[in-house]
């Protein structure tokens, strides 16, 4: 089963956890600056010496060559954060010739070759684990250095294309659901606090500023200077606040706004649940209100996994690859509401 | 020693400039040293990286436009051979501008900028983490909080350790003379970087490149 389908640890906050690794080859200019010869040649070794580990690997993961993927394709892979916009929307043509990745079953792995650095391994775990993300990170980075000469420098540690990268080449972050400290406007005050300590919180869907469905990407920003183990673990404690915090915002909601919320929450299923059509906002951020519902014990034939579900369904991307034909922003709607009331309707027959 | 430029506090920053093919040294206090920075430009960098709504280029262009790069920022980041990467031809300001280097020899090559700006926007210069084809890092013998201890063995075994051991042991052995000072004047250096003497770092830096300098011409 797909790993975004599945429940972690500290579920009801974080929803996932991610560990991204920069890793470059000496010898060879940073991908911007490859010609189209080196870019192609450079692309086949790194898929190669992943392919080398063993024999196996060919069973555990598959090689897709993003030049011969659809627009919808790449696209139902960035929302699946399997890929990142910068590896698809390259303006520089050079890169997109040796654009591939390499992506294990389960899709927990991904391993983009061609991002701005030569290779981006990327691993990704249910709720807060952290530590796991890391472990399967690693375990690749290994399987690369082993058989690439990595550009690295005693002083500066893994050498990147940009220098907020170099170090550790490390960037962990989480995706927390935190409707609690949203509704009382401590998102600011805890952005402002986590900067100074060297980490970053951002909307993780849509623009910088507002954050839609209560989704958040925290990440640190330092990676030189600190071990990769002490930077998890600064991550670590301060997500463990964040979520204690978190909690009493949510008891203190409950206990203030009554039936108010309790009425808020009741009408947002019943629109999940009827709606004909519904924007990739508006869905995000009735998502987010179904779960924090679940999270305070309303709907109790709907648990996590439901929210997994709709979330991994709802992208444009995905909605238009599983129709299997390019749809307006408008048919999309009309798709999308359908699939939320499909899967609504099955999690709540099935379970009674 | 006392700052060069305000002849009042402790001096703590060593920086040294190629302008217009004349060699210059500043000893400076911290606060000093950043005017000086931020003077030549460089000091924006973090700004830049805060500012992605303003485009890739926007702080070359702002420069650029004003006629201030060629005024304001050192010779040697212009003009002068030192100026572009031998290797793919990228110039500071090119990563300015982008704010991406060119290529894994830039960060040998623009070091010393380098590591000004990641005074700024790391913390410090001076890597820690693991080392390619290892697992963990030897900074890493540290327990950590909650649930991740619980995976945090592997790192700290002693298998590990003892591996580091013998291939310390056989680097050591397979060093010419040579090699071994060059080696030893890097640790020491990695040592000044890590308390933050930055004076004596920048000395032992200048003392590994005349003795690298001295080896290439041996051979």
């Amino acid at each position: 089963m797909s790993w975004y389908l599945t429940c972690g640890p500290e579920q009801d906050v974080i929803l996932s956890s991610r560990v991204r690794l920069a890793r470059n080859v000496d010898t060879y200019p940073f991908t911007g600056h490859l010609d189209d010869q080196q870019a192609v040649e450079l692309s086949q070794k790194i898929r190669d010496s992943i392919y080398a580990a063993n024999s196996k690997m060919p069973d555990l993961y598959r090689d897709l060559d993003l030049t011969e993927l659809t627009d919808v394709a790449c696209e139902a892979l960035v929302e699946q954060r399997l890929i990142s916009e910068e590896l698809l929307h390259s303006p520089n043509k050079r890169r997109k010739a040796a654009s591939r990745v390499v992506i294990s079953n389960d899709e927990s792995v991904s391993i983009m070759i061609g991002e701005e650095d030569h290779i981006r391994i990327q691993a990704m775990t249910p709720g807060l684990d952290l530590q796991s993300a890391y472990k399967q990170a690693e375990e690749i980075a290994l399987l690369v250095e082993e058989r690439l000469p990595i550009a690295y420098d005693e002083l500066f540690g893994f050498l990147t294309a940009c220098p907020t990268n170099t170090g550790t080449g490390m960037r962990a972050s989480v995706m927390a659901h935190l409707p609690g400290l949203t509704h009382y406007k401590q998102i600011d005050q805890l952005r402002r606090k986590l900067d100074r300590m060297g980490f970053t919180v951002r909307g993780a869907y849509g623009e910088h500023s507002k954050a839609v469905g209560c989704l958040y990407q925290i990440s640190n920003q330092v990676t030189l200077g600190l071990s990769e183990l002490d930077i998890l673990s600064d991550l670590r404690s301060i997500i463990d606040q964040i979520i204690q915090l978190e909690r009493k915002a949510r008891q203190k909601m409950q206990e203030h706004s009554g039936t108010k919320l309790e009425d808020k929450l009741y009408r947002n299923l019943g629109v999940l649940q009827q709606a004909r059509y519904i924007s990739g906002a508006e869905a995000l951020e009735r998502i987010s209100d179904l779960a924090l519902a679940i999270e305070l014990g309303y709907f109790t034939d709907l648990d996590f996994k439901t929210i997994k579900k709709l979330l991994a369904a709802i992208g444009a991307g995905t909605i238009q690859q599983s129709c299997g034909e390019q749809l307006s922003a408008d048919q999309c709607a009309n798709h999308r509401a359908k699939k939320i009331r499909d899967i609504l309707y099955k999690e709540i027959t099935n379970k009674e | 020693m006392k700052c060069e430029n305000c002849n009042e506090r402790e001096a703590s920053v060593h920086i040294k400039q190629n302008i217009n093919g004349v060699e210059s040294e500043q000893y400076l206090c911290p606060q000093c040293a950043a005017a000086h920075q931020s003077h030549y430009s460089v000091g924006d960098f973090n700004q830049f990286f805060t500012n992605p709504a303003f485009g890739k280029s926007w702080l070359g262009d702002l420069l650029g436009n004003a006629g201030m790069l060629s005024h304001t920022m050192p010779q040697t980041t212009v003009n002068s051979a030192a100026a572009r990467c031998p290797k793919c031809n990228w110039s500071f300001e090119d990563i300015n501008k982008t704010g991406l280097l060119g290529c894994p020899h830039c960060y040998e090559h623009f070091e010393s900028s380098l590591k000004g700006l990641f005074q700024r926007i790391q913390r410090g210069s001076q890597h820690v983490g693991r080392k390619p084809g290892r697992r963990g890092s030897e900074h890493d013998n540290v327990v950590v909080t909650g649930s991740v201890s619980d995976n945090n063995a592997k790192y700290t075994d002693l298998k590990a350790d003892q591996d580091q051991t013998t291939q310390n042991e056989r680097e050591t052995k397979e060093l010419s003379p040579l090699e071994q000072k060059i080696k030893s004047l890097k640790e020491q250096q990695d040592e000044a970087v890590a308390r933050e003497d930055y004076l004596a770092a920048a000395r032992l830096r200048d003392e590994i490149k005349e003795l690298r300098e001295g080896k290439e011409e041996d051979q």
